[in-house]
C-alpha cells in the first residue's frame, strides 16, 4: 500500500485523466461545426449552441471540463509540492513538468475563450495583449505575433485556434499518459475518481448548461473588459502596481507562487522543514488573493454605472442571439447588428437626434428644443400637441414656437369675444385625434377598430381649420406655402423616413422647413446617413415611440 | 546493425533537414502583417452636432485590412468630440493605459477596465494611466469637423504614435 499523499496524487491524476478525455472528445466534436474566422466564428458557435442537435450539451461539457481541468492542474501542482521526494531525479523532473503543465493549461483556456469571438472574450484578450506588449524586449513582437498585427483580428483568431488545438492536444496527452501510469499507485480510488468525474461532468453539464453566447465582437464598441475567474486574481492584484511595475506584477506574482510550490520539496529535504509549515505562506497568499477578488467584486456590484453598463450589455447579448435565430448574414454578425433597427437605430438616434429630441432614455429633457418623440403619432401625443403646441416638450423651445395655434383656445388674432376655437368640444377632439392616429398606421398593424362615422367626422374637421395651414393628401388652402406638415400618412414609417432624410420634401414640411428664417429647424440628414440607416432610424423612432416590438 | 559513425551521420542529417524545414515554418508562425494603414484626416461630424462641454462619441469609419480580409466601411476607432469655447476638441476614445474604451461620466472621462479617471479636458486625475487622454488634431471647414485620427502606444508615459 502506497502512503496516502501518493494515493491522493493518483486520484488527482485519475480525475485529470477523465477530465482530459471529456475535453478531447467534446473538443473534437466541436471542431465539426466551428470556423475560425471573424465573420464565421461567432455564427458557427451560435449554430453549435442553439441549432445543432447535441451542440448545447457538448459545449456545456467542454466548458465545464475546462474549468475543472484548471482546478485539477493547480491541485496537482499542490499535491506534487507535498509528495515529491527531491532526492529522486525523476520526481524532481515530474514536479517541474507539473508546474509547466498547469501554466500551459491556463494558456489553453485563454486561447479557447477567444474562439467564440464574442465581445467579452475578445476584450479580455485585447487588454492582456496590450499588457504583454509592455514586457521588456520580447513584449512588442509577442503581442504583435499573437494578435496577428496591431489589432486583435483575423490572424489572431486563427492563431489562437491553432494554439488551442496544438497545446490542448499536448497537455491532454501528457495528463492522460500520467494518469495511466499513476493508476497502479491506487487502483480502486483511481477507478472511482475516473467514473465519478465523468459522471459529475456529464450531470453538471446537463444541469448548468453551456454559458450563454455573448454579443459578437464589434471592435471599438464601448465595453468594459473583465477577465475570467482564473485570470481575475492577477487583474485584482494588478491594481496595486502602477507604471513600470504593472507588467511585472502579472508576470512575477504567478512566477513567485509557482516557484515557491516548486521549491517546497527542496526546502523540506535540504533543511528538514515540515511541509505543512512550508505550505503556510502559500495558503496565506491564496487566502489574501481570494479576499482581494471577493472585495473587488463586491465594490463592482455597488458601482451603479458599471452595473447599468452590464445590464445594457446583457440586453445586447440577448438581442444578438435573437437576431441570429433568423440567420446570420454572410458578412458576419457585425453586419447583422448594423442592420438591426434596435441596435443601429439607437446608435444613430444617439448621434443625430438626441441633441434636440428626447426619446426614451436618450436626449436631455431639460435642453431638448424639439418635440419629445415618446408616443409620437399616438392619440395621447396628438391630443397634447393639439391642445398645447407650445408646451416645452412640443414646439415651445424651438423655432416653430408660436406657429401653430392651440386647437382648444381662441385664435390669437381673432376678435375678442368670438368663439374662434378650432375644436369646440371633446367629441370633436376625439374625432380629429382618431383620424390623425389612423394616418400613422402601417398595414397589418394591430389597431383598435375606429368607428367609421368618427373617422369621417375627423376628416371633415381636419379639412376645415387644420388645412388652413396643413396639407392633407397634397391639398390645402395655402397650397403648401405654410410651415405645417402634410397630414396624410403622418406618423407612418414613410413619413418619418422622409422627415429625417429631408424635411422640405412634399411628404412632410415642404420648402419652408429649411428656410433660413426658421433657424434651428430640423436639418436634412440624407447627406449624413445612408438610405438604409435612415430607414433603420425611422423604424427605431416609430417603434420605440409607440412602444411596439421590433421582432 | 549500423555502426556509430553512420548513426551520428544520420542524426546530423536529420537535424540539418529539420532545421532547414523549420526556417520558413518559424517565419510563417511569426509573420505579423503590416499595419492596417488606417489613419489620417476624417470628416467625423458637422459642427452643429457638437455641444459645448458635452462629449459625443463618433466612430471613425474606413476600410480595415485585417489579415486576408478587407472590411469595407468598418469602424477602425472612436473619438470623443465636443466644443470648448465654440472650437471642436477631439480626444481618442482608446484608453492610453491599456486600450479599453473611454467613457464619459459626470465630471470627465473614465476607463472602467482599470478605473483611470480624467477631467473634462482629458487630463489624467487618478488611476493606473501614465498619461492624459490622447488629443487629436481637429480642423473646421465649412461647418464640417475633420479629425486627424491616429493610434498611440498604450501603457507608456510618453505619447508614441503607431506608424
Amino acid at each position: 500500500m502506497s502512503p496516502w499523499p501518493v494515493r491522493v496524487r493518483a486520484v488527482v491524476d485519475a480525475a485529470l485523466l477523465s477530465t482530459c478525455i471529456v475535453l478531447a472528445l467534446s473538443g473534437a466534436a466541436l471542431l465539426f461545426s466551428y470556423a475560425p474566422t471573424p465573420e464565421r466564428a461567432w455564427a458557427s458557435v451560435y449554430y453549435t449552441s442553439y441549432v445543432a442537435s447535441g451542440g448545447a450539451t457538448v459545449r456545456a461539457l467542454h466548458s465545464l471540463a475546462s474549468h475543472a481541468i484548471i482546478v485539477l492542474a493547480a491541485a496537482r501542482l499542490l499535491v506534487f509540492a507535498v509528495v515529491v521526494r527531491w532526492d529522486r531525479r525523476e520526481e524532481r523532473i515530474a514536479h517541474v513538468v507539473a508546474l509547466g503543465l498547469a501554466a500551459l493549461t491556463v494558456l489553453v483556456a485563454i486561447t479557447g475563450n477567444l474562439l467564440p469571438w464574442d465581445q467579452a472574450g475578445w476584450s479580455a484578450r485585447k487588454v492582456e495583449f496590450q499588457l504583454a506588449s509592455l514586457l521588456p524586449f520580447v513584449g512588442g513582437a509577442l503581442a504583435k505575433g499573437a494578435q496577428g498585427g496591431d489589432e486583435l483580428g483575423a490572424l489572431g483568431l486563427t492563431r489562437a485556434f491553432a494554439l488551442h488545438l496544438l497545446l490542448g492536444t499536448g497537455v491532454t496527452a501528457a495528463f492522460v499518459s500520467r494518469g495511466v501510469r499513476s493508476f497502479e499507485e491506487a487502483r480502486k480510488p483511481s477507478a472511482f475518481a475516473i467514473a465519478g468525474v465523468v459522471l459529475a461532468l456529464v450531470l453538471g453539464a446537463a444541469v448548468i448548461g453551456a454559458p450563454p453566447l455573448g454579443a459578437p465582437v464589434v471592435p471599438f464598441a464601448e465595453f468594459t473588459a473583465r477577465p475570467e475567474w482564473f485570470v481575475e486574481p492577477l487583474f485584482r492584484v494588478r491594481k496595486f502596481f502602477h507604471g513600470a511595475g504593472e507588467v511585472i506584477g502579472p508576470v512575477a506574482a504567478p512566477a513567485i507562487i509557482g516557484g515557491y510550490l516548486l521549491l517546497i520539496p527542496m526546502l523540506a529535504t535540504r533543511f528538514a522543514i515540515k511541509r505543512s509549515v512550508l505550505l503556510v505562506p502559500f495558503v496565506l497568499a491564496v487566502a489574501a488573493v481570494a479576499a482581494l477578488v471577493a472585495f473587488g467584486r463586491r465594490s463592482e456590484l455597488r458601482d451603479e454605472a458599471l452595473q447599468r453598463e452590464r445590464t445594457a450589455s446583457f440586453a445586447l447579448d440577448a438581442r444578438a442571439r435573437k437576431l441570429a435565430a433568423k440567420g446570420i448574414p454572410a458578412d458576419g454578425p457585425v453586419a447583422m447588428l448594423k442592420g438591426d433597427p434596435i441596435v443601429r437605430g439607437r446608435e444613430l438616434y444617439a448621434r443625430f437626434c438626441s441633441n434636440c429630441h428626447v426619446l426614451g432614455d436618450l436626449g436631455d429633457a431639460k435642453k431638448a428644443k424639439a418635440p419629445r418623440l415618446d408616443g409620437f403619432g399616438t392619440a395621447a401625443w396628438i391630443e397634447h400637441t393639439l391642445r398645447e403646441p407650445d408646451a416645452a416638450d412640443r414646439f415651445g423651445r424651438g423655432p416653430y414656437r408660436g406657429r401653430m395655434p392651440s386647437a382648444v383656445r381662441n385664435l390669437p388674432d381673432a376678435p375678442v369675444g368670438k368663439d374662434s376655437r378650432m375644436l369646440k368640444n371633446d367629441d370633436e377632439m376625439r374625432a380629429v385625434v382618431s383620424f390623425l392616429v389612423k394616418q400613422g398606421e402601417e398595414p397589418g398593424e394591430p389597431t383598435k377598430a375606429i368607428d367609421a362615422k368618427l373617422l369621417a367626422e375627423g376628416e371633415r374637421l381636419v379639412n376645415g381649420p387644420c388645412t388652413t395651414c396643413h396639407m392633407l393628401r397634397a391639398v390645402g388652402d395655402c397650397d403648401g406655402t405654410q410651415l405645417a406638415p402634410e397630414l396624410a400618412g403622418y406618423g407612418t414609417q414613410a413619413w418619418i423616413r422622409a422627415q429625417i432624410a429631408n424635411p422640405s420634401s412634399e411628404l412632410t414640411y415642404r420648402s419652408l422647413a429649411l428656410d433660413p428664417l426658421s433657424k434651428g429647424h430640423m436639418p436634412r440628414f440624407d447627406g449624413e446617413m445612408s438610405v438604409r440607416d435612415i430607414d433603420l432610424l425611422a423604424k427605431y423612432v416609430r417603434s420605440v415611440g409607440r412602444g411596439l416590438s421590433l421582432d | 546493425m549500423p555502426n556509430d559513425e553512420t548513426r551520428t551521420g544520420r542524426r546530423s542529417l536529420l537535424v540539418a533537414a529539420t532545421g532547414i524545414a523549420a526556417v520558413p515554418c518559424v517565419r510563417l508562425i511569426g509573420h505579423a502583417p503590416p499595419d492596417s494603414g488606417a489613419r489620417g484626416w476624417f470628416r467625423l461630424a458637422k459642427v452643429n452636432e457638437l455641444v459645448e462641454g458635452l462629449p459625443k462619441r463618433f466612430a471613425v469609419v474606413a476600410d480595415r485590412k485585417d489579415g486576408w480580409v478587407v472590411e469595407q466601411r468598418a469602424e477602425i476607432g472612436a473619438v470623443w468630440l465636443f466644443l470648448r469655447s465654440g472650437k471642436p476638441v477631439a480626444l481618442s476614445a482608446s484608453c492610453p493605459h491599456l486600450g479599453c474604451g473611454i467613457q464619459v461620466k459626470e465630471g470627465g472621462f473614465v476607463c472602467r477596465c482599470h478605473d483611470s479617471n480624467f477631467d473634462p479636458m482629458g487630463k489624467r486625475l487618478d488611476g493606473p494611466t501614465l498619461r492624459d487622454l490622447d488629443g487629436l488634431e481637429t480642423r473646421l471647414t465649412d461647418g464640417d469637423v475633420f479629425v486627424r485620427f491616429a493610434r498611440f502606444r498604450a501603457g507608456t508615459q510618453e505619447q508614441t504614435e503607431i506608424v
